[in-house]
């Protein structure tokens, strides 16, 4: 079954298509791991944000492409999709999950929960059931050939984009004040409002911040896929795997882990198509039992 | 005749040396209070003996049994018995049930599922037993996160006695009450530990309980001992003054 | 005797309620119509896996999000047992799923004793998934996302098979079901109440002490475990005979799992009781929110969020508050013990 030659297509087709699913995952799950890490929650709406972000996407470049075919703005909008989540991550933010912050912690999962299922249902209500797409921007930047592969010139868009988003998100976290006080909430909240600081308007930027790269996340891959009103929960709790082995608010981490992870499911597809996701839950379960906090944060999250 | 014996124990916290080649004893039927400063190392020693910490160096013996590096559930059920400083308690249990949890365990009924607890009759009797000792009876079925804070203590001690100790250790058995409370909470330990003849050893900031009560007292200071002895040696001994009892008295402004 | 007498006095109410309750279960079959019986009757099979959940995560304070996994995990056992073996029997059927679950819960739980926190709950959503995306990649031998059909079975050997489907589900079955929940409610209530279910309660409020006590907290809690994955183990197979399928979307979804753990919010997870109310109100609340639009998810989402922003202690929770209200107008005289909290 494994064949012991790899040609040098396959090769860069594995390549490609990991480093595309890696893109994915981080965009994802960095957002999950910093709402995780400053805020302790496990916010599950981070599906309902990329499923918007996707959509939204979606809605603005079918509105625009009436216009115009330059895809270079279209790519432009799908950016600006993306950190319009953010908006919307602020109104759940102030008027949801504010109310409980100190509350159990099986309430808070539960809310988002409810708030998952509401726009879900949000969802169809305005975007509809039929599945949506848009392929023109994917197919209208073109191919590339490289060693006899024929690659979209999308593929690098994506993939650039997830590490200029990388480098900016840690520029914002270790470079800028907000970012530094954010981090410093992540670890001791009570020293911050000790300090004489609103920690709850950092709180709330964080969450923004998740959202907007949960949007992004959606916007960013959806020229790639189909979307359909569910496809977050999907994806969510493969990003929740990702956050679970990296541990929570280790960004670095969460792009090493995202590579791998993406690496392992383009060979393991390759290799024994039926298992792979099994193996990363399996991994991650693995990794819980050895360090709790993950493999890239150096002490546990006080939960 | 010596019950507990700690020969030259050591214990490191990275280059912290918080306790520093200490030997210590407790004899049958004694009251014994520990005393130093902050951070001298009482709890610390403290923990080694009761199996919370294990010693770098050293050994602890009861009744002549090595018991070095046992872990708490074991030390517990050789007879030392512990509180501690902020008590610990089962906050949603009722007040007799925290006494129960403590006899079930003592009876190794732990894992008795098909028997409700109420049937038991004889865990219930001596919890309300227990509870008498402490004055604790009426309110037995109260919820003990309705209790004071002078009650909480007492309430941890009975549970230390609910285990049928063979010594005790009781980490500042009247910290956080009151002047009146605390008077009415050593009273209560020293009468019961004395009645039942229970070898005691007590952290303890307060002096005034220390030299009513404790029959002798050894004092810490940064992880050594360095005196021991009846109340009337240890006040008047220059160094204890120095550093635990006076200390403060001359750097007081003129 | 007299302390007997004392308790059934004191909770007279609670003694009455629960008798009418019953009685008119006993009734219901005749005078609805089937698929109303249809709905109790899954109603009580989510009652089963919501107060399982509850052992752990009240008494046992640990929060599983992987209950899926326990209760898929027995649905699939009866439909494995009727695609791959002759056996039809119910009360085999039922045995073999309460054992695998309650071995794959000894294997979480072994793993999840040395865990807190989100930590616990984490692992626990782990472990199922694993169940969740076997089951559904598996096709060839599993059915996939379509996963495998089960037919009536035989109880005690009495073949139903001249019966039609709805009337042997609402009618017999119904029954079994009603006397499985009421044989779980009296089972959990006993555990609850021994000596093994104060110490857990201890464990939860405060582990250390526990184990300056001389308990091993490990064991409980993986015995908590395993009891609560048996039981939920024999939910899963209720609800597969009582669904005629068993897909790994209905049965070992993450979703399940959430909801199942909100049937006990939302009954009230500090009390006995309360999560089967939560399980008999979310079943009627979804089955209603999916009858009346296809945008049934925002019906029952909206449901959850102000259900959990505006009662707190669930529904059980918030009568006993409205009933300590009335109450304290009449508070204890002297004398009396302190009310009638959950002891």
């Amino acid at each position: 079954m494994v064949n012991a030659m790899i040609s040098m297509t396959t090769f860069i087709q594995i390549i490609s298509s990991a480093l595309i699913y890696s893109s994915l995952l981080f965009l994802l799950s960095s957002g999950l791991g910093l709402i995780l890490g400053v805020m302790r929650i496990i916010n599950l709406v981070h599906a309902s944000f990329y499923s918007l972000g996707a959509y939204l996407a979606i809605s603005i470049c079918k509105y625009f492409l009436k216009f115009t075919h330059n895809v270079m703005i279209l790519l432009v909008f799908l950016v600006i999709a993306g950190l319009f989540v953010s908006i919307i991550a602020l109104g759940v933010e102030v008027s949801l999950l504010r109310p409980i912050y100190k509350r159990a912690q099986e309430y808070q999962i539960i809310l988002t929960f409810g708030i998952v299922m509401c726009f879900l249902g949000i969802i169809k209500m305005i975007f509809g059931m039929q599945p949506k797409y848009i392929t023109e921007v994917y197919s209208g930047l073109g191919t590339l050939e490289i060693a006899g592969v024929t690659i979209p010139v999308y593929n690098f868009f994506l993939i650039g984009s997830a590490i200029i988003i990388a480098v900016l998100l840690w520029a914002f976290l270790n470079k800028t004040m907000t970012g530094r006080i954010i981090k410093a909430v992540a670890e001791r909240r009570d020293v911050v409002e000790a300090l004489g600081i609103n920690s709850a308007r950092y709180l709330t930027v964080t969450y923004m911040l998740g959202g907007a790269l949960a949007g992004l996340s959606g916007s960013l891959t959806i020229p790639l896929f189909t979307a359909v009103p569910g496809m977050g929960i999907e994806l969510l709790i493969l990003a929740f795997a990702v956050v679970a082995i990296t541990g929570a608010g280790s960004l670095f981490g969460s792009f090493i882990t995202s590579l791998i992870i993406g690496f392992i499911r383009s060979i393991g597809i390759w290799v024994f198509p039926e298992i792979e996701l099994a193996l990363i839950y399996l991994i991650m379960v693995i990794v819980l039992i050895i360090k709790p906090s993950g493999l890239f944060v150096k002490e546990s999250i006080r939960v | 005749m010596e019950i507990l014996e700690c020969k030259r124990l050591y214990k490191y916290f990275g280059e912290v040396k918080a306790v520093n080649g200490v030997d210590f004893t407790l004899k049958k039927g004694q009251i014994k209070a520990l005393i130093g400063p902050n951070g001298a190392g009482k709890t610390t020693l403290v923990n080694l003996i009761s199996g919370y910490l294990k010693p770098d160096r050293g050994k602890v013996f009861f009744n002549g049994k090595d018991i070095t590096g046992y872990p708490p559930h074991k030390i517990s059920k050789e007879g030392i018995v512990r509180t501690f400083q902020v008590p610990r308690v089962f906050m949603n249990l009722s007040v007799i049930d925290n006494i129960r949890v403590a006899l079930i365990s003592r009876f190794n009924k732990v894992l008795t599922i098909h028997r409700s607890l109420e049937k038991m009759e004889d865990i219930t009797r001596n919890a309300m037993e227990l509870l008498d000792l402490v004055g604790l009876k009426s309110k037995a079925y109260e919820r003990t996160s309705d209790l004071s804070h002078g009650d909480i203590k007492l309430l941890d001690f009975s549970i230390a006695l609910a285990l049928d100790p063979t010594i005790l250790i009781l980490d500042e058995p009247t910290s956080g009450v009151g002047v009146s409370e605390r008077d009415l909470i050593i009273k209560t330990i020293v009468n019961v530990v004395r009645r039942k003849g229970i070898p005691t050893l007590m952290i303890e900031h307060d002096m005034e309980v220390v030299f009513n009560y404790a029959e002798e007292i050894t004092v810490m200071s940064e992880g050594k001992i360095i005196a021991e002895g009846k109340p009337g040696d240890v006040e008047n001994n220059p160094v204890v003054q120095e550093i635990v009892l006076g200390g403060a008295r001359r750097n007081a402004p003129a | 005797m007299i302390a007997k007498i004392r308790y059934i006095r004191h909770n007279v109410m609670k003694i009455v309620l629960i008798i009418i309750a019953f009685a008119v279960l006993l009734v219901l079959p005749k005078i609805l119509p089937r698929y109303q019986v249809f709905l109790i009757s899954q109603a009580m099979t989510f009652a089963i896996v919501a107060l399982a959940l509850n052992l752990l995560l009240n008494y046992g304070g640990m929060v599983s999000f992987g209950h899926a996994g326990f209760f898929g995990l027995g649905a699939y056992v009866v439909a494995f047992l009727q695609k791959y073996t002759p056996i039809r029997e119910f009360w085999i059927a039922v045995l073999l799923a309460i054992i695998f679950s309650a071995m794959f819960a000894a294997v979480v739980g072994a793993v999840c004793t040395r865990a807190y926190g989100l930590y616990l709950s984490m692992l626990t959503l782990g472990f199922a998934h694993i169940l969740y995306v076997i089951m559904y990649k598996l096709w060839m031998w599993t059915g996939g996302s379509d996963g495998l059909p089960v037919d009536m079975p035989t109880i005690f050997g009495y073949d139903f098979s001249n019966v039609p489907r709805m009337d042997f589900i609402s009618n017999y079955f119904y029954y079994l079901i009603l006397a499985l929940l009421l044989i779980c409610v009296v089972s959990l209530w006993i555990i609850v109440k021994s000596p093994y279910g104060r110490i857990l309660e201890a464990i939860r409020d405060d582990e250390i002490r526990c184990k300056f006590l001389g308990i091993s907290v490990s064991l409980h809690k993986w015995v908590a475990f395993i009891i609560s994955g048996a039981f939920s183990g024999m939910s899963g197979a209720l609800f597969a005979f009582l669904n005629g399928r068993v897909t790994p979307d209905l049965t070992l979804h993450w979703s399940l799992s959430m909801e199942i753990v909100f049937m006990a919010l939302l009954g009230g997870f500090k009390t006995f009781i309360g999560p089967l109310v939560g399980a008999v109100c979310f079943t009627y609340l979804k089955t209603y929110a999916i009858a009346t639009t296809i945008f049934w998810e925002f019906i029952l989402g909206a449901c959850l969020v102000v259900i959990i922003l505006l009662l707190p202690r669930g529904i059980v929770g918030y009568l006993a508050d409205i009933r300590t209200f009335f109450a304290a107008k009449n508070y204890p005289k002297e004398g009396e013990k302190h009310g009638n909290s959950r002891m």
